[in-house]
Order: C-alpha cells, then structure tokens, then sequence
C-alpha cells in the first residue's frame, strides 16, 4: 500500500490503483480524456500531466506507477500551463459546434475548457475537415471532427466487447476512428462507446437531438430487460424517459450495459394504460376497483391469480400476502412466456425477468400457460407482463372465465383480449415512477427509485393490492402515508419466514455502491466562468 | 585513421556473397563468441563502450544488461527501418555487407541467451531486403543459423520483416507494435523493453549498425574497440554526409574526429563560391549547427552535446551559403507532420500546426504573431509525449529560429509587404 502526497495531501494508495483514481478519492480531478478505469491505460491524451518530484519532464498520471513517498503535484504552474497547452492542440481542428452537439453540457472539451483553458484562441491556420455523421451500426454515429482520438471506443470493443470493430485509420492529424470495411458496429454492448466517449464525436442515434443534456433529471434505477440487473440511471424530461445509461456498480454491472436494456424503455413513454377500463369503456379506478371487489367476493376463493416475474420484490410480497391470507385463492402463481434472449460471459443474462429469483424464492414459480389455459377458477386476475403477446392462442382461453380482470402496463395483446372478453384494464405503474426493488439472478437485492410522474391513475402493484383489499373492507395495511417507510415494513412484515430472500430492511437495501457514471468534476463546470462574468474585474467595470 | 571495422569490404566486388566474406575474414568470430560463456560476450560489449548507432547513444552493453532472468523467450529485434532524413548507413551494410551484420547478429542472440531475431527492414528498402534475405538464406544453409549453430546445438532463427513505409516504425517500441501486426504506435513506458516487449517477451531493440560493430570487438576484445575514439565515445561511426558537398556519401571515421575532416574527404563544399552556412549533423531530428560551430567541433557525443546538439543518427545535411533556411526548417517540419503517427494530442496537431505556420511564412502570407506562436507550440509539445518525435520537430525547429533569426525576421517582414500591398492594392 503506497502512501503517496498528492498535493501535499497524504494518500494511502492501492496497490495496483491508478494515480488518477488515487486523486480522485480525495477530491482532486486530474483532467484526462482517454484513462478509463475499465480499459487499458493508453496514455495518448497527455491532458493529464502532472510534476512527479524528483522526475525532470511531467508525467502523465495514467501511467505513473505509485511508489512509497511519492510526491505528486497537479496545480503547479508548469503543469497548469501543459494542461492548457494540450487543450489548445486538442481544439485546434475541434468543429466546436457545442450548440448542435449532443454531447455540450456533459462535455469534458467544455469542462476542461472553462477550468483550465479560457486562453484567447490562437488558431490562424484552416481547421482539418473530416467526416460527420458517419452511422457506425444501428446504435452509434460518428462525428469524426469532434472525436479527440483518445481510443476509448477501440480499447472497449478490443478489451470489453471483445469483438474489435473499431480502429483507427491514417495518421497524424488526419488520424481517425472508422470501423474496420466490411463491418459495422453492431455488437450488443455498442451503446457503451457512447457512454465513455469523452466528446461529442460518438452519439447514440436513439437520444440525438432528443433533449439537451441540461434539461435532463436524472434517477438512479435498476433495468429490467434480464435478470442481472445492471444498475441504470433514468434520464428523463418531459416525464418522458429520455435515455438510459449504466451506472457503475462493480459488483453487478461494472461501467456498461447492454443494447438491448438500453433501449428497453420506449414501453415506459408510450401506449400506456393510464385508467381503468371495463370491456372497451374506461372508468375510474374507484369504480373499477369497486366493481372487482363486488365480483370477487362472488366468486369466493374461485379464482386465478397470474403475477409476473417482471413485477418489483414489493409487488410479489404485497399480492402474495393478499391472495394467500387475506382473500386467498386458488390458484397463485408466476411466470412468463417470454422466450429466452442470449446469454454471454459479460451481462447478458438468458433469463429476461428481473424478478425470477424472487419468484421462486417466494414458491410463486408457475407455468402461465398452463395456469391461464386451465385455472379451472370461475375468474382470472393477471399482474403485469404480456402472456397472450408471447402466446396468441392464450386469447381464445380467456373464454372459459366468468369474468378476466388484467393490470397491465401497456395497451398490449393481452390488453386488447382482456377488453374483447369483455373483463376490466387496470393500470399499472412501470417501475420508473415509484420505488421498490428487484432481486437479481444472484440474489443480491437493489432498489430503484421514482424517475417519472405516474400516468393517469396508474398504481404500482403493491398499491393496488393494499387499496384491493381496503375496498374488500378486509385491510391489512393502513394507507401509505411516506413510501420508504412502508416499503421497509413490507419486507418486515410480509416477508414468509424460511424464504430465501433474506429479511432485509428497506433502508439497508445497498445503493451507495454507486457512484456516478461521469466522474464528477472537481468543481462545477462553469464556476470559473460565472466567476469571471459575476467578479467586478470580469464584468468589464 | 585506424583500419575500418564497418566499411572493411564496402568497395569489394560481391561483399554481399558469403564465400566473399569468409575469404575476408568474416564468420570467424562468432566461433570464438560461441565458445565464450554469453555473460562473457556481454562483458567484452560492455568493456568496448560501444554506444547504440540508432540515435540515442545508449550503452549497447548496458542495455544487454536489462534484461531480467526469466523462462519466456528473449526476442532480438535489429531495427533496419532506417528512415532519419539524411540518413543511409544501414543501408549500406545491408546492401555491402550483410554477412558482418548476420554474424554480429548470431554473437548478440548468444550474449543475450536468445533463438529468434527478428530484422525489421524500412518498406523502401526492397532492394536491400533481398540481399540481407538472399545472404540469410546463405548463411542458413552454411549451419550458421539454423536449429544447429554450427553444430553447437544450438537454435537461432532470423526472420526479415518489412515496414510499410513509416517512420513511426523505427521508434523501437513502435517498431515492436509493427512486428506485432498492430498499428504502429510506440508504447507508454514503464515497462520498457527489455521488460516486455515483442509478443510480452523481454527484448532488446538495436540498430543495424551496432549490432555489425559487435563482431570487431569480439574479434579484437572490448579494450581493443575502446581504445578507438575518444573518452565515451567509443570506436569508428559510419557518417552519411549529404547535401551541397563536392562527394556526397558514407565515411567512416573513428568518433572524435573534426568535422573538417569529414569536409575534407567529401572534397570540401560543391561551390567555392558557396561556403558553409550550416549542418544538421545527427539527422534532420537535432539541432543545426552554423558554420563556424560546425567546424569547431568533433564529431563524437560529447563534443556534440557540448556544441548543443547531438550525434544522433550522424546523417550529416551540409548546407551552403544562399540556402534559405527558412525553406529548409519548412520541408523538414513537413516530414515531421507527415510522419506524427497521431497518437499523442501535442505532436498530432502540433507538428502540422507548425508546418502550416512555417509554410506560411515561406509563401509570404505569415501574420505577426505567428513566430512568437511557433515558439509557444514548441514549449507545448518538447517533452508532453509517449516518444520523442514532436521533441524531434522541435528542437530543429528552435534552433533554426534562433541561429537565423534575421532571416525569419526577413521572411515576416515579407509576409508584411504583402499584407500591405494586399490592403492597399
């Protein structure tokens, strides 16, 4: 364990830990572009040079190997002034077109501008013109202008994705980022090059021009295309979902996500079911629940229960509760028809449920086919999911049931039969407006927070099952009053004893593993900026 | 002058040709090595001084020294990518006399305990590549590499490699990339080499020329070679002297001798009415030396360092007077901004951002800052990347500005007239 200055701050370093993560630990960020803590040290950007004592020339941090009773120092001004220099060359062919670039806002060209360049320009020569918007594969486009050539999205698809697409052509100042002819970038981790891209140079064809950068909010959430659960954060504007990105999380997730889960979100914007319906006429929620109420108390414990393994640990625990000691039933299980996706040794999981570990730690596994192809129940209560889009002739088995009541998310297949069968559409809150927590296929339990509004009148399933048994006039919870209290007491309270899953208290459910996917700045980006224009001296006065 | 150890069979008719180098004396030596413990051969390397011909002048011995003692194999690379405008000695040895160049191979791979070389030769160098491959085939069949070194046991194989024309590629860690397959693109170190370096392997990089410089010592001992030359600067050097002599060509001289002596044997300057203005002696890559420096001075490393400059890859650019040197820094800056691999951001954008500036001021159109903003580039690239080419770039460049300052001077007082006529017109 190295203990190294840094500043004249003593650090205690690891092993084997990068001077740039070192500093970071104590709050000093050395400006850098290509370092990555997930890829190789490539140490072609030279923004981060820092005086080495003892060493004549800077040296780059990337790549200084941290021994006892080093003495590092980043603010000298020498070094301050390499900073600056190698910001001017890096900028000299940039387009800099930040008002038309996707990237300003969380832009390092922009940070590292305002906190160590603000140089009036010295250009006089023709900037170099490469090409713009070069689609690289279905995900990701190019500016090849704006990249600064630091080769993270090389080093990514060689050492993370594995699959090398992507290389560097010419050299010197027409040096640039092209995938290799005959290919493209298709690879089912690409959207990551576009996370690790310092600049503006690679952007995700899903979010361009979609929304300023600026105007997002931003919630940490879990994502729920397999059973992995990498750790995403939500940005959203408008209540809309705007993009998905991961968060780091060493455990589960590391720095990347796949394609497949960063796309999976449209379902959150659009078509959802945002009130109650019976047959094709919408209607309140309190009708609706009104009416359910009055049909299952007809029908005595003779019913069905579907719940999906895409449904929260809350949900499961809240309905178990509900259909089993409170107004049980017949027949409870869950399961999913949804087929298998591939699987790989990075996170792709085959499994594309969040919660089947939870499920069957639960003993809810079920087969939802043959559940809702032969419930023998007089009605059939389905949570969440899509069976009938995964299995069309599931429809014509809806027929057999008095009565169908579905809560579902979206206007789906499933949807669509319930309303032809004549049943009632309840509205279900997606996980990205309110809190709970899924289980992964580890069994390691993470929670996710509220990003957007609900729509309409949409409940999570926790919530509909409390106010279910409320108009049963069979109550077992009192009124949620502050959500994070009552989520901790239904895993103290609900949760069967002997299960799997272990009691763990709400607040105890690990969210500070994560740390931001961009590393924040040593200082807010325009402080220097609002500084100089605020100061009487920057006013002009 | 003592006899030659590079040159020795230069103007022999079919030097190239084995049987022409045994009857000359050549594979001779490497028995004597063989029969040495390779500790032994190392020492007698260390003993002769003899300094790495490619440019930096590190001890070869030393270097050998390196390596750490390890079970993975040890690579041997010879760098033949000779590329350093002004720049030809390899390319004489390897077309005049492969086979000196082969045996100092053989004795290196005993000294440094390894059984594959491989030779690295510039893409340009066709010609050269199939007489070194032609008198590596000779010396195969001759059991002088092989699976069985002249019946010692022994595995040494010799594989010829060829550069596609950068460079970028005589860096010797770029050059270790290059040989990979990968781009060429010299390595950030730690580690170095000798650590890990072909394939992950420890490796030792030399130029061709020291590597044919090792069968002499051997031969006639380290002290012997140590006694050529002068203080460190050990033995006879190969100097390729080009530009506006009577005789262009390659001397070799023992280190230490005056520069008008190398003057003298290229028959003085093409044009007595044009004397010497300048020299570039170590390569376009070191700094330039005005007449009255140059002839001042001895060519070894220290007089050299003392004169400002270096030794480098002793490509010697004599430059007469009436030359505008302006143009001179221009066309080499080129080559530097041409060859920047664009790895690291300063020599990427610097090396063309001052090719574009000079070049400007050639063609008149230069702004008034633009020297001052030369300058400032310079500060902003010496000593800010992985390898020293944009160093290479600069310290031409601040000598240039600084030995003929009047003429830069001149040259922006040119753009000037042109502005004015240009706004006045």
């Amino acid at each position: 364990m190295p203990k190294i200055q840094i500043d004249g701050r003593e650090v205690n370093a690891g092993e084997r830990e990068n001077l740039i993560d070192a500093a970071a630990r104590i709050g000093v960020h050395i400006p850098h572009f290509c370092y990555h803590p997930g890829l190789s040290v490539a140490g072609n950007c030279r923004q981060c040079l820092v005086e080495v004592e003892g060493v004549p020339k800077p040296q780059i941090a990337c790549n200084t190997p941290l021994k006892d009773g080093m003495k590092i120092r980043c603010e000298t001004p020498a070094i301050l002034e390499a900073r600056r220099g190698v910001l001017e060359f890096l900028l000299l062919n940039h387009p800099i077109d930040c008002p038309i670039c996707d990237q300003a806002g969380e832009c390092r060209l922009q940070e590292y501008y305002m906190q160590h360049g603000l140089y009036d320009a010295r250009r006089n020569v023709d900037k170099v013109h490469k090409p713009k918007v070069v689609d690289l594969g279905p995900l990701v486009t190019l500016d090849v202008e704006r990249c600064v050539l630091c080769s993270r999205c090389v080093r990514f698809c060689q050492e993370v994705a594995k699959t090398e697409e992507l290389y560097i052509k010419e050299r010197g100042h027409e040096a640039e980022i092209a995938v290799f002819p005959g290919r493209e970038l298709a690879n089912p981790y690409s959207g990551n090059v576009v996370d690790i891209c310092p600049v503006g140079a690679l952007l995700n064809r899903d979010f361009r021009f979609k929304s300023r950068v600026w105007w997002l909010k931003q919630a940490d959430s879990v994502c729920t295309s397999c059973a992995r659960g990498c750790n995403v954060r939500v940005d959203h504007h408008w209540n809309r979902v705007q993009r998905l990105v991961p968060r780091y999380n060493p455990d589960v997730n590391q720095w990347w996500m796949c394609d497949r889960g960063r796309l999976n979100y449209r379902w959150i914007n659009d078509d959802r079911v945002g009130e109650a319906h019976i047959g094709e006429t919408s209607t309140t929620l309190r009708d609706a629940l009104d009416t359910l109420a009055v049909k299952l108390e007809s029908f005595g414990n003779d019913v069905a229960v579907l719940l999906s393994p895409k449904l929260c640990n809350e949900d499961l625990l809240v309905l178990r509760h509900l259909f089993t000691e409170v107004l049980p039933v017949r027949r409870l299980g869950a399961g999913s028809l949804e087929p298998l996706q591939p699987e790989d040794a990075l996170l792709r999981r085959a499994d594309p449920h969040p919660s089947t570990w939870a499920v069957r730690a639960l003993g809810l596994e079920a087969d939802a086919g043959a559940l809702v192809q032969s419930a023998g129940t007089r009605a059939l209560l389905v949570f969440g999911d899509d069976p009938i889009a995964w299995e069309p002739q599931l429809a014509a088995a809806l027929a057999q049931y008095e009565y169908v009541a579905a809560m579902l998310t979206n206007h789906n297949a499933t949807a669509r039969a319930v309303a032809v069968a004549g049943g009632m559409l309840l509205p279900l809150a997606t996980h990205g407006e309110f809190a709970g927590s899924f289980t992964n296929f580890e069994g390691r339990t993470q929670r996710f927070e509220p990003a957007l509004a609900r729509v309409g009148s949409a409940l999570p399933a926790y919530e509909f099952g409390i106010e279910l048994a409320n108009t049963l006039r069979r109550p077992f919870w009192p009124r949620p009053d502050r959500v994070t209290p009552m989520l901790a007491a239904i895993w103290d309270q609900l949760l069967p004893p002997g299960t799997a899953l272990q009691s763990i208290a709400w607040a105890q459910v690990p969210r500070d593993e994560v740390v931001p996917m961009r590393e924040p700045t040593a200082q807010p980006t325009t402080r220097g900026y609002w500084e100089r224009a605020l100061t009487p001296e920057g006013s002009g006065a | 002058m003592s006899e030659p150890i590079l040159s020795r069979n230069f103007g022999v008719p079919g030097s190239h040709r084995l049987a022409t180098s045994i009857e000359r004396g050549g594979w001779r030596t490497f028995r004597k090595a063989l029969a040495m413990p390779p500790e032994q051969v190392v020492d007698e390397v260390k003993k002769s001084g003899l300094r790495g011909r490619g440019g930096a002048g590190f001890p070869t011995g030393m270097k050998w020294g390196f390596l750490p003692k390890t079970d993975k194999l040890i690579y041997l690379c010879v760098n033949a990518d000779e590329s350093e405008p002004g720049t030809f000695k390899d390319r004489y040895i390897l077309d005049l006399d492969p086979h000196l160049l082969i045996e100092g191979i053989v004795i290196t791979c005993w000294a440094i305990k390894s059984s594959d070389c491989f030779v690295y030769i510039r893409g340009e160098y066709e010609a050269s590549r199939r007489i070194l491959q032609a008198a590596i085939d000779e010396a195969y069949a001759a059991g002088c590499l092989g699976p069985n070194v002249d019946g010692k046991g022994w595995r040494l194989d010799v594989t010829v490699h060829k550069g596609a024309g950068a460079y970028i590629c005589g860096e010797e860690t770029g050059l270790l990339e290059s040989l990979e397959g990968k781009r060429g693109y010299p390595r950030i170190k730690p580690p170095f080499p000798a650590v890990v370096g072909l394939f992950g392997c420890p490796t030792i990089v030399n130029n061709v020329e020291t590597i044919a410089s090792v069968p002499w010592i051997l031969e006639h001992g380290g002290e012997a070679y140590a006694a050529i030359g002068v203080g460190k600067s050990t033995g006879t050097k190969l100097w390729c002297a080009s530009g506006h002599v009577a005789k262009p060509g390659l001397h070799e001289l023992p280190l230490g001798a005056p520069f008008s002596e190398l003057l003298q044997r290229c028959g003085g300057m093409r044009d007595a009415a044009r004397p010497l203005k300048a020299v570039i002696p170590g390569g376009s890559s070191v700094p330039v030396l005005t007449a009255a420096e140059a002839m001042a001075v001895n060519l070894d490393y220290e007089s050299l360092a003392a004169a400002g400059t270096m030794l480098g890859s002793a490509g010697l650019i004599v430059i007469e007077a009436g030359t505008d040197m302006v143009r001179v820094l221009a066309v080499l800056t080129r080559f530097y901004a041409d060859e920047s691999c664009g790895q690291c951001t300063p020599c990427r954008e610097g090396t063309s951002w001052v090719n574009d500036i000079l070049w400007r001021l050639v063609e008149g159109t230069a702004s008034p800052r633009d020297l001052d903003l030369v300058q400032g580039l310079c500060d902003n690239m010496l000593g800010k990347t992985i390898c020293v080419l944009a160093d290479a770039m600069v310290l031409p460049v601040r000598s240039f500005l600084k030995k003929f300052q009047p003429e830069f001077e001149a040259a922006m007082a040119r753009s000037r007239a042109n502005v004015a006529a240009a706004t006045h017109a």
